[in-house]
């Protein structure tokens, strides 16, 4: 069942001290299933913040609708109007973000309850139980922020934006700032809070091998515009944007063997979203194009069921030959080699 | 297994001095009423020519401060108390002067993460390379102007002489770190340090970056140390790999003996960061707590599956594996273990 529908966003920003726009997205549209998943990757800005924005009411969009639970969004319907209130929560890239420096992190882990008209002891209640889920000893969450690692810091910030038992939670690179271990442990904690909460996750990010295991559904944006969307293992396995295969194939991985493929190599770097030329964004990158490309945005294709692609040559990159991509092939690489040596108690 | 064209190592270049040599090198912060913070302790590092080594570890593993040491800029009041440094075999220290033979500045090009803050806002990209060619290698203005010009032609800088005259916040972050690495360059550095250059870029362009700096290095025959939270660059553009752990080296091997077969359980931690496998994860590093208050003597036991009672009462000294290997632990993974 859907749960969140974007449809058509557009969102402008004016440029101080002059007429010209940043047009950081244009005519964006998704759906999120209840309990999934969803990301949205592409390189910075692609506009993946500005659509996290525009679903927490950060922003007003240009044009376009934000759908949630059947209804659209307003400047009446928003995420703090009673209907709504708790049930779309966020967390951010720095984890410092969410926390006042003077108050244990316990203080703001519950405020999100106080919004909800909860009692005292029924918020200390809940407050245990998210303790438990984000395995946080309740001595750490006494503490202000400053001493508690990035790592932890973030695992609080997961803890409050569950704390109210959300339907969507909307991360914008909840694990970018962070050391590969403390980054992995929220990622585990995603994981497993979602096996029991089935809240949906909109996540944002530009890590594509975290993305890959993650993930039900990926959106691959690029200068505002969605580019290909579908079932994740579907679009790492075939994908048929170039963009999505350049940007797959930049993918550094931890073992020699795997060698980032040749194929579609992007170029150059991402332009200005001021001034934007008619057509596919891609086309001033892209080693497929041809002056079709540039008279108008290449309409929405399906080259399987549930697969959408924005490309006029998408079948061109077709391969039927491929059976697992290089995440995969990672994965069952590294756990062979990383089983090795397990101490018998636990092996 | 051999899984990439590497640096070839010719054997004159192996018995050559290495280009730079670390011994022992102590850094330790003192603290009022307590024993010395050692953050640095006895770092043995060689890096040979056209060599590119990797220098792997997560913050506070003491990266930045070991290059800053290098440099001659220990931050923040520690001490450097021990071990030598040499370039090519000239000894160093970390005070330089006019007289050194060594000039860090010069014959080691250092490229950090944040491009921009590296370069001055109120001058034009090429007035900013001129002065460093001019400061170091004493050329005219005209010919520091041409090597100019052809060092942003060599970093793959679009229309290079109309970027001459470009300000710093014109550039993408790309761009930015493509000036940095024409100045760091322009001076023909024996040595290229990259701390944490590429973290801050997008992927694609991160690829460009990394694939530059191995190109000009091979070009040039300098040698490189990249330092990188982000092992996975480790894996395909280094020929050895340093893994550094609380300011120790844990485990040092050929890059791909390291991949295939880590040794050290700090290593097999860290790579489990990148796996897919929260189970696998969860094996390694669910580690039941020491007794409060035990002060153990491995740095890694506290969160050491592998960790044994003697790892807690006697460090584990640097060991020497055969095949270019070196391992910090009294039980390391090896072959059939
Ligand atoms: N408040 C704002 N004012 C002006 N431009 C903005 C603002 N927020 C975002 N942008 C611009 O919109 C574009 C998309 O940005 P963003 O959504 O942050 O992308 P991403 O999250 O994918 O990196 C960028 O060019 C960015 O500079
Ligand atoms: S529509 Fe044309 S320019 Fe755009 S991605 Fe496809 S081939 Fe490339
Ligand atoms: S010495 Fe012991 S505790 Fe330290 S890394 Fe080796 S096995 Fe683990
Ligand atoms: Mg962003």
């Amino acid at each position: 069942m859907t749960l969140l529908s974007v449809q058509d966003l557009v969102k402008h920003f004016p440029v101080s001290g002059s007429s010209k726009l940043v047009k950081a997205l244009n005519g964006v549209t998704f759906e999120i299933e209840r309990g999934e998943t969803f990301s949205l990757v592409g390189e910075s800005g692609s506009g993946k913040t500005t659509v996290g924005r525009a679903v927490v009411g950060l922003i007003e969009a240009t044009s376009g609708a934000i759908v949630f639970d059947g209804k659209p969004m307003s400047w009446k319907r928003n995420i703090r109007s009673p209907e709504l209130r708790g049930r779309i929560q966020f967390v951010f890239q720095e984890p410092g973000e969410s926390f006042n420096p003077r108050e244990p992190v316990a203080a703001a882990m519950i405020e999100p309850l106080k919004y909800l008209g909860m009692n005292r002891s029924d918020r200390d209640r809940r407050l245990a139980e998210v303790l438990e889920l984000i395995r946080m000893p309740m001595a750490t969450a006494m503490k202000l922020p400053d001493d508690l690692s990035p790592g932890m810091l973030q695992r609080a910030a997961v803890g409050r934006a569950i704390i109210t038992r959300p339907d969507l939670v909307v991360l914008d690179e909840p694990t970018s700032a962070l050391d590969p271990t403390a980054r992995a442990e929220i990622v585990d904690l995603l994981i497993s809070v979602q096996k029991k909460m089935e809240t949906a996750y909109l996540f944002i990010s530009h890590d594509l091998s975290t993305v890959r295991f993650l993930t039900d559904r990926i959106c691959v944006m690029y200068l505002g515009s969605v580019m290909e969307t579908g079932p994740a293992e579907k679009v790492f396995l075939d994908p048929r944007h170039p963009y999505s295969v350049g940007l797959m194939a930049s993918v550094l991985l931890p073992h020699p063997s795997l060698k980032t493929p040749e194929r579609m190599k992007l170029e150059g770097e991402i332009p200005s979203p001021l001034d934007l030329p008619p057509g596919c964004p891609l086309a001033s990158r892209c080693p497929l194009v041809e002056p079709a490309c540039r008279e108008r945005m290449p309409l929405p294709e399906y080259p399987q069921p549930k697969h959408l692609v924005h490309c006029i040559n998408h079948h061109k990159l077709e391969r039927a030959d491929v059976v697992s991509d290089r995440f995969e092939t990672f994965h069952t690489l590294s756990d062979r080699i990383l089983r090795q040596g397990l101490p018998e108690r636990v092996a | 297994m051999t899984y990439q064209d590497k640096t070839d190592t010719t054997e004159a270049q192996a018995v050559a001095a290495p280009v730079l040599e670390l011994e022992g090198i102590t850094v330790a912060y003192p603290r009022y009423g307590e024993s010395d913070h050692v953050a640095l302790d006895a770092v043995d590092l060689k890096i040979r020519r056209g060599e590119i080594v990797g220098l792997v570890g997560e913050t506070g593993a003491g990266k930045t401060l070991l290059t800053r040491t290098v440099m001659g800029a220990i931050p923040g009041g520690g001490e450097h108390t021990s071990g030598a440094m040499r370039y090519n075999g000239t000894p160093f220290t970390d005070l330089p002067d006019d007289k050194s033979p060594v000039r860090p500045a010069k014959d080691i090009a250092l490229i950090v993460s944040n491009p921009r803050r590296e370069l001055n806002p109120v001058l034009t990209v090429g007035q900013q390379i001129v002065n460093v060619i001019r400061h170091h290698l004493g050329l005219s203005e005209k010919e520091a102007r041409a090597r100019a010009v052809d060092m942003l032609r060599a970093v793959a800088i679009p229309d290079p002489e109309s970027r001459m005259d470009a300000w710093p916040h014109e550039l993408s972050g790309g761009m930015a770190q493509r000036v940095v690495i024409a100045i760091a360059l322009s001076c023909d550095p024996g040595l290229v340090i990259s701390d944490d250059a590429t973290s801050a870029l997008d992927v694609t362009v991160q690829l460009q970056v990394l694939n530059l700096m191995k190109e000009m290095v091979a070009g040039s025959e300098t040698a490189a140390l990249i330092i990188t939270r982000d092992i996975a660059i480790t894996a395909h553009y280094c020929d050895r790999v340093v893994i550094l752990y609380k300011g120790e080296v844990v485990e040092e091997a050929p890059r791909d003996a390291f991949f295939d077969r880590p040794h050290h359980p700090y290593s097999i931690n860290l790579l489990a960061a990148f796996a897919h496998s929260p189970a696998l994860r969860e094996a390694w590093w669910d580690v039941p707590p020491l007794a409060d208050g035990t002060r153990p003597a491995c740095r890694f036991a506290d969160r050491c599956a592998r960790r044994q009672p003697r790892c807690v009462s006697e460090a584990p000294a640097l060991r020497d594996c055969g095949a270019g290997r070196r391992v910090r632990c009294h039980y390391p993974v090896e072959a059939g273990t």
